[in-house]
């Protein structure tokens, strides 16, 4: 089973000091978690890959500017977020079904975990597709990494306030969606 | 019962040859440019070998660049400096071959000025220079006179 674990013990520094044994855990630890965030922000598998390369090859380049190396993570993310951020702008693309939701985003909150049995899997994908950009962008990176919403804020370079809301409105949303469907 | 990170990677779990593929990629380029023979003295053997002089410069471009910055600043600094400036021109400089001909010049009209002011009696011979015996012999008379 695949878990993220809490203070990994990931091998930064002897990236830095350029051992490559040390680049490919890295790597080998990011490269699918990496790729489905993008894949879900931009639905398009060749387009990922490059992301996914060119943000190895970024964080090779520029390790030396990271300053915490348990941070590694989100900075890794946040290459690829750019990156993502670039490739909507070029497509004009701007965040999609926002109307839809608000009836879901004023409801009350309920429980945060979310277990899915496995009929409920292929309703959660549909949900999470429907959900706008930026709000699947802070719930793929609390899902994904269980990132603090301080580490998503530096990843989608916004306030942290901003990410509580949508990581909120999020939540809820997806959970009506799911229950919808059924 | 899952978790939607499980879910997430599970749904995606079908392109990681292709990941595995790319990540090597990166980590042979990272092994090939981190290796002591492509960043020393080879690389820099090999260029000059072939004298490719111009990617010498292209590797030198900031420090060239910097150079000239500082030189226009210079210049910009010393122009800015001069127009301040009251002095007159070469005021400070060492005088010039003409310019002390010039004054010797007028150093000697001035000697013969002064000499006919003394010796009145002979305007007329100002403008015809004297030999130094009759000029001597002529102050003498103006003396005795």
């Amino acid at each position: 089973m695949l878990a993220v674990t809490e203070r990994e013990q990931l091998p930064v520094a002897e990236a830095r000091a350029g051992d490559a044994e040390a680049w490919d855990k890295l790597f080998r630890r990011y490269q699918l978690p990496l790729y489905v965030y993008v894949f879900q922000l931009l639905r398009d598998e060749q387009t990922t890959l490059d992301i996914v390369q060119e943000t190895f090859i970024n964080a090779a380049r520029h390790l030396a500017t990271l300053r915490d190396d348990e941070r590694f993570g989100s900075w890794l993310f946040g290459i690829a977020h750019q990156k993502c951020v670039q490739r909507w702008r070029k497509r004009g693309l701007q965040q999609t079904l926002d109307e839809p939701l608000a009836e879901y985003a004023s409801e009350e909150p309920g429980p945060d975990e979310l277990l899915l049995r496995q009929e409920q899997e292929l309703e959660f994908m549909n949900a999470l597709n429907r959900l706008p950009e930026h709000q699947r962008e802070v719930l793929l990176l609390h899902y994904l990494e269980e990132f603090s919403i301080e580490q998503i804020a530096e990843v989608t370079q916004t306030s942290v306030g901003t990410v509580k809301s949508r990581l909120h409105y999020a939540r809820k949303a997806l959970r009506k969606l799911i229950d919808d469907s059924l | 019962m899952k978790t939607p990170r499980e879910v997430l990677l599970a749904t995606h779990k079908h392109v990681e040859p292709r990941l595995d593929s790319l990540r090597r990629d990166v980590v042979a380029r990272i092994s090939n440019s981190s290796t002591p023979a492509a960043r020393g003295p080879q690389a820099y053997a090999g260029l000059l070998g072939d004298g490719t002089w111009l990617a010498m410069l292209r590797m030198l471009r900031w420090h060239l660049a910097g150079l000239s910055g500082v030189w226009m600043l210079i210049v910009v600094l010393r122009a800015s400096g001069g127009a301040g400036d009251t002095s007159p021109p070469g005021a400070d400089q060492p005088a010039s071959s003409r310019s002390v001909i010039f004054s010797l010049r007028e150093n000697r009209r001035q000697i013969l000025e002064s000499d006919n002011e003394s010796n009145f009696a002979a305007p007329a011979q100002e403008a015809i220079p004297q030999s130094r015996h009759g000029r001597i012999r002529l102050n003498q008379a103006v003396v005795i006179i």
